[in-house]
């Protein structure tokens, strides 16, 4: 998807070379300058649009549901107390946005080395094969993107796959799994980069 | 210097530390890479923004979380600092004896009212029309009100409070106009620093009274102890 070339900015607080990588991105950003301006319903409005998929992100890693929302809850205050902590040149609010979740429930893992209670929590869900979700992907408008990161996952070779998921999804270090998979950790790390790239160039080249 | 630097291992770095995949080692040294490329290597942000935006892609391939019901409530009522007030819900009787006492204090605070700059204090890049409201009363200690026209929240100062005591708190009101019974604005404990809270759009007065805690009462039930009119 091309970059728009757009601005819903005052001239004056416009910044120069940040990209606007779809028309939900230059809303995202709209709301996030309004939640600055103590904008509750454009508050509740990110919270309604991202809340949904920053808890699953949270349940993946952390496994009970309680614990995925107060992390959901905790990343939205942030947003609320500090909303300038989202800088648009960074990316789009989305990915920061869960980012942030994913990394407070990584650490929550790793604090309470819940690896070790998986066994007795809840099984793990599996990324999503069948759209079923798709009434709500489609309110949320995340379809397409949602199809491009499918396909771009698809595509990686499944050393590489399987080392991002771990990753991402397990919350696991590169030393955890090189540990867990019997790999050398320099192949691990060259893994990660390979996947990543390939990745990269899938997802953000078609926005610039 | 930077962007002329060599970046193999630093995007390596970069690249696994988006998905939290780095040890503490491998973060350490990233640290220290970025540290010697420096703040400006234009290579280095450019790499941390596409990683970040990849790992936060991957994200949303998982199947949405349905929350709970109350979850968008408490939610914005945590960011506000006050509680939720259900919309169309029953209002307690107002009390007799608190209502009166706010008509005396609205005629002593419009003598007293001031306006103070609020020093070094921004609800946001640029904040237009901002104003601040000092409550004056029987309290030791300094509150202020920020506030913009307008919009319902805003931000209360507090230095010096004395602590309420006994399970009690601190429960800010404003009157939307003369006559008008008392609003709640929200609760708070603290004796120094700040809370937002919801004033609505406009009020001719604010004060603040202790009140039973943790969530405070839906009318006023005892003496305002600061005040001020606007």
């Amino acid at each position: 998807m091309p970059t728009l070339a757009f601005s819903l900015v005052p001239e004056a607080r416009r910044t120069p070379d940040v990209a606007v990588h779809s028309l939900e991105d230059a809303r995202d950003r709209e709301l996030v300058r309004r939640v600055a301006n103590r904008d509750e319903d454009a508050f509740r409005t990110l919270f309604r649009r991202y809340g949904p998929v920053a808890k699953a992100v949270a349940l993946r890693l952390v496994r009970q549901r309680f614990m995925a929302e107060e992390i959901v809850q905790e990343a939205f205050l942030s947003v609320w107390r500090d909303p300038a902590a989202y800088r648009e040149e960074l990316g789009t609010f989305r990915a920061w946005l869960l980012s942030a979740v994913h990394h407070r429930a990584v650490d929550s893992i790793r604090r309470e080395e819940a690896h070790r209670r998986r066994a007795t929590q809840a099984p793990a869900e599996q990324v999503t094969e069948e759209d079923a979700g798709d009434l709500v992907v489609e309110r949320l408008q995340l379809q397409e993107t949602r199809g491009r990161i499918r396909r771009a996952m698809a595509e990686l070779p499944p050393p590489q796959r399987q080392i991002l998921e771990m990753m991402y999804f397990d919350g696991k270090t590169q030393s955890a799994i090189a540990g867990e998979l019997g790999l050398p950790l320099g192949t691990v790390k060259s893994r990660t980069l390979l996947g990543m790239r390939r990745l990269r160039a899938s997802l953000l080249e078609g926005d610039r | 210097m930077s962007s002329r630097l060599p970046h193999e291992e630093v995007e390596a770095l970069i690249a696994a530390d988006a998905l939290d995949g780095l040890d503490d080692t491998d973060r350490q040294h990233l640290d220290r890479l970025l540290a010697s490329h420096g703040p400006d290597c234009t290579e280095c942000r450019r790499l941390e923004a596409d990683y970040a935006e990849v790992a936060g892609r991957i994200g949303l391939l998982l199947e949405p979380e349905p929350l709970s019901s109350k979850a968008e409530d408490a939610l914005v009522a945590a960011a506000l600092g006050s509680r939720p007030e259900a919309p169309g819900a029953p209002r307690r009787a107002r009390a007799v004896g608190p209502g009166r006492r706010w008509m005396a204090v609205a005629a002593v605070a419009a003598a007293v009212a001031l306006v103070a700059g609020v020093v070094g204090y921004t609800l946001a890049p640029n904040p237009p029309g901002l104003r601040t409201v000092t409550l004056q009363g029987t309290a030791p200690g300094h509150v202020s009100l920020v506030y913009q026209p307008g919009r319902s929240s805003g931000v209360l100062l507090a230095a010096g409070l004395a602590d309420p005591g006994g399970g009690k708190v601190y429960e800010l009101w404003y009157q939307p106009s003369a006559g008008a019974r008392m609003r709640p604005a929200g609760v708070f404990t603290s004796t120094d620093g700040s809370v937002p809270v919801s004033v609505g759009t406009s009020f001719v007065l604010v004060a603040v009274t202790v009140e039973p805690g943790p969530d405070g009462s839906p009318q006023p039930t005892s003496n305002p102890i600061l005040s001020a009119a606007v």
